[in-house]
């Protein structure tokens, strides 16, 4: 089993990774496909040791440093804890060097891509529906004029429960067919009863209609991409007929809350980066992010279809973070997934206040603990099983940091008591103290938290790519205020985290208060009903550490104070006075503010001046307009669709 | 797409014309395409791979002894054929 692991782990097949050779099939379903190149196996091999090494040197310094006062029951579990969170955090440092260090190679694309048909898909559930339909006309409007005799169609795949959000997306859907119906077929269908959520949305729809298209682009509500990357992703996938799903690199886009600046600005300086990361180890069996992917039609209808999981919820039911599953069911029956970091003009949107992102993370959380139920689902690659692995631990890293924090605090109470006098030896024995120790493994810790940040800085600075940031002074102070702040919030992050995998295993609902506004603000008294027991947390573990193990007070602090004050952090996080004059003092800058995007900018323009929440309803101004474009648009032959569209 | 193209204005659908269906559609093709789904269940323990190696060591091990055995029971042993004498 070892061997056949380590084989599966390193397996190599000539030209998966370059590109070389065509094969005139598809994949075999047998799940023996190709799972890595020869760079991938020593890129994987060269991460795998070096996070053990990392792991192996931080669990030994930490167990030196605890056996100073005798070794106690509780050191045991401490090692184990330490071991266990290092060795994530080690893994994602490597990753992140990975991505300063591989830039990936050119990718096959076809020249002429006439003939292929692609269907983009936008999922909605509730959603306000203007922000919706502006995104759509811009990508509408943006893809025509690219399209170069490839059949692009839209399709609104509406799961809306409310009656009133079924109605407004039913106009508005009327009045964007009158704007730009002439530009591409658009089409619509409302699905009662939202069986299987996203994914049984996307299922519904190979299924009534997948027949026609070759590729389907899956967005989210909230994605916006640019023309010229969705023309350059079907170029990608028409040349490449093994490839079964490929993955843009979305950056999150229009946050002015203080949170969603940082995580703006994050995206966009560390995202590329970390991204080529992750793509120097994906192999065949590279990631699925659940949006801003184009997918080959046929290999999704054989592969991801996925019955209910066995048992009763939370970990039994339909699939929730159906994503991750999808892609490993992909690669499982030998179709490539892939992620290429280049494809950039792919935007989202991200939760505006700490509120908003818990409460996403509460949803990713339970379908990431579901997972486990997948994980030894048969035939699975052994890569696309240890990606199932990373998304349960990045949910449970933040009870092992709790659980290692708690045990730490702990720990004096069980050591055994100093023995100066042994009778064995003729002097006084004083216990050796390990300052110098702890304080390398600090060191060590905290040069693993910040090494990939600063080294992607660097490379930034060194590319000459600073002016995206606003130059070198402006990235360089953005980046250590990233930094301070995202230290501040981690702590309460953590706590956040916890109690979402606790209720989970508890079966506990989410409980949120109905807190953030729509501009992502949060009232003082909301962050305080979301946070207080973190304040009290925080404050009786700053107030035991003091009196008690005051030795132990500085090392509490960056953790113990922002718990303390919590309810102003996450007040903070949604403040629109702080986002907005970070931005005005140049910090927090992107690329979408410092050069401007043809396509975000357009998108802003619809959002302020057509879709801009004042009624979805068609007007006169939309039907003489509409008028208008249909006259001037000639008629272009059918290329390669099998039927037309039927009205239901 | 020639069909939307040329579709006429007074053939987008009104709101009014909306029905209460269980799905509602407007210009959805109709290709329907087969997608089978797939139980994620894992196998059973005694069809893993750690169990059928763990089966083939101990297939190896008993089938080995038992060739010694045969072995040692063809050994010719000295004892009369036949009817026993009286």
């Amino acid at each position: 089993m070892p061997l056949r692991f380590l084989k599966d782990l390193f397996r190599r097949e000539a030209g998966a990774q370059t590109g070389g050779g065509e094969p005139e099939t598809g994949p075999s379903l047998t799940g023996g496909g190709s799972e890595a190149g020869p760079g991938v196996v020593i890129r994987r091999a060269g991460a795998l040791v070096l996070t053990t090494i990392l792991t192996v040197a931080a669990a030994s310094l930490f167990g030196t440093i605890v056996q100073s006062d005798g070794y106690d029951w509780l050191d045991v579990p401490r090692v184990a804890l330490i071991a266990i969170a290092g060795f994530w955090l080690a893994w994602g440092t490597c990753t992140a060097v990975l991505g300063v260090l591989f830039d990936p190679e050119p990718r096959r694309r076809s020249a002429n891509i006439v003939g292929w048909r692609t269907a983009i898909l936008m999922p909605v559930y509730n959603e306000s529906p203007e922000p919706v339909m502006a995104r759509l006309e811009t990508m509408m409007r943006e893809v025509e004029p690219l399209r170069e005799g490839t059949t692009v169609e839209i399709f609104l795949l509406s799961d809306s429960t409310r009656a009133d959000a079924i109605e407004a997306e039913q106009k508005a859907y009327a009045r964007l067919q009158l704007r730009a119906g002439h530009l591409l077929p658009l089409h619509y269908r409302h699905r009662e009863k939202n069986i299987g959520r996203k994914a049984g949305n996307i299922a519904d729809f190979v299924r009534r209609s997948g027949g026609g298209y070759d590729f389907m682009l899956v967005l989210d509500a909230d994605s916006l991409m640019r023309g010229d990357t969705i023309i350059e992703m079907i170029r990608r996938m028409s040349a490449e007929p093994r490839l079964g799903l490929l993955q843009s690199l979305p950056q999150t886009i229009g946050m002015k809350t203080l949170f969603g600046r940082l995580l703006q600005f994050s995206s966009f300086l560390y995202g590329p980066s970390f991204s080529r990361g992750v793509a120097a180890l994906q192999g065949n069996a590279g990631p699925f992010w659940g949006h801003n992917a184009l997918i080959r039609v046929e290999a999704f209808a054989r592969s991801c279809g996925m019955a209910p999981l066995k048992g009763a919820a939370p970990f039994g039911g339909p699939v929730l973070s159906h994503d991750t599953v999808e892609a490993a069911l992909l690669a499982r029956d030998g179709w490539q997934v892939r992620l290429d970091p280049d494809l950039i003009g792919s935007y989202e949107e991200a939760p505006a206040n700490l509120i908003d992102y818990a409460k996403r993370d509460r949803r990713w959380c339970q379908g990431n603990l579901q997972h486990s139920k997948v994980l030894f689902a048969p035939r699975l690659k052994l890569w696309s099983r240890a990606m199932i692995v990373q998304g349960i631990f990045s949910y449970l890293g933040s009870p092992v940091w709790l659980l290692f924090l708690l045990s730490t605090l702990a720990a004096p109470m069980f050591a055994m008591p100093p023995v100066y006098f042994d009778a064995r030896v003729p002097f006084p024995v004083f216990p050796h103290p390990e300052t110098s120790k702890a304080l390398a493994l600090l060191f060590g810790v905290v040069l693993l938290l910040i090494m990939p940040k600063a080294s992607l800085l660097i490379r930034v600075i060194l590319r000459g790519e600073a002016r995206l940031f606003g130059r070198r002074l402006r990235a360089t102070v953005s980046a250590i205020l990233e930094l301070f702040l995202t230290s501040l919030f981690a702590p309460v992050h953590m706590m956040f985290q916890t109690r979402s995998v606790l209720q989970v295993l508890f079966g506990a609902d989410g409980g949120w208060p109905a807190s953030a506004r729509d501009d992502g603000q949060v009232s003082f008294a909301a962050s305080l009903k979301a946070s207080w027991w973190m304040s009290v947390g925080g404050l009786c573990a700053l107030g035991y550490s003091y009196q008690t193990l005051p030795d132990l007070f500085p090392w509490l602090a960056p953790v113990g104070v922002p718990l303390a004050i919590a309810p102003l952090l996450v007040w903070m996080s949604g403040s629109l006075v702080l986002g907005n004059g970070l931005r005005r003092a140049g910090l927090f800058l992107t690329l979408v503010d410092t050069q401007h995007d043809r396509a975000v900018d357009r998108f802003e323009t619809l959002r302020a001046t057509v879709w801009d929440g004042s009624g979805a309803e068609a007007n006169e101004a939309d039907r003489q307009a509409a008028d208008m474009a249909r006259a001037s648009v000639p008629s272009v032959p059918q290329t390669r669709s099998e039927g037309t569209p039927d009205e239901a | 797409m020639d069909h939307e193209r040329l579709m006429p204005l007074s053939s987008v659908p009104a709101i009014s014309d909306l029905s209460n269906e269980p799905t509602v559609t407007f210009g959805l093709p109709d290709h329907p395409m087969d997608m089978p789904d797939h139980d994620l269940s894992p196998l059973p323990l005694a069809a893993s791979a750690p169990a059928q190696w763990l089966r083939g060591l101990i297939g190896a091990v008993t089938g080995a002894y038992g060739a010694r055995r045969m072995q040692l029971d063809i050994v010719p042993v000295d004892r009369p054929h036949g009817p026993a004498e009286s």
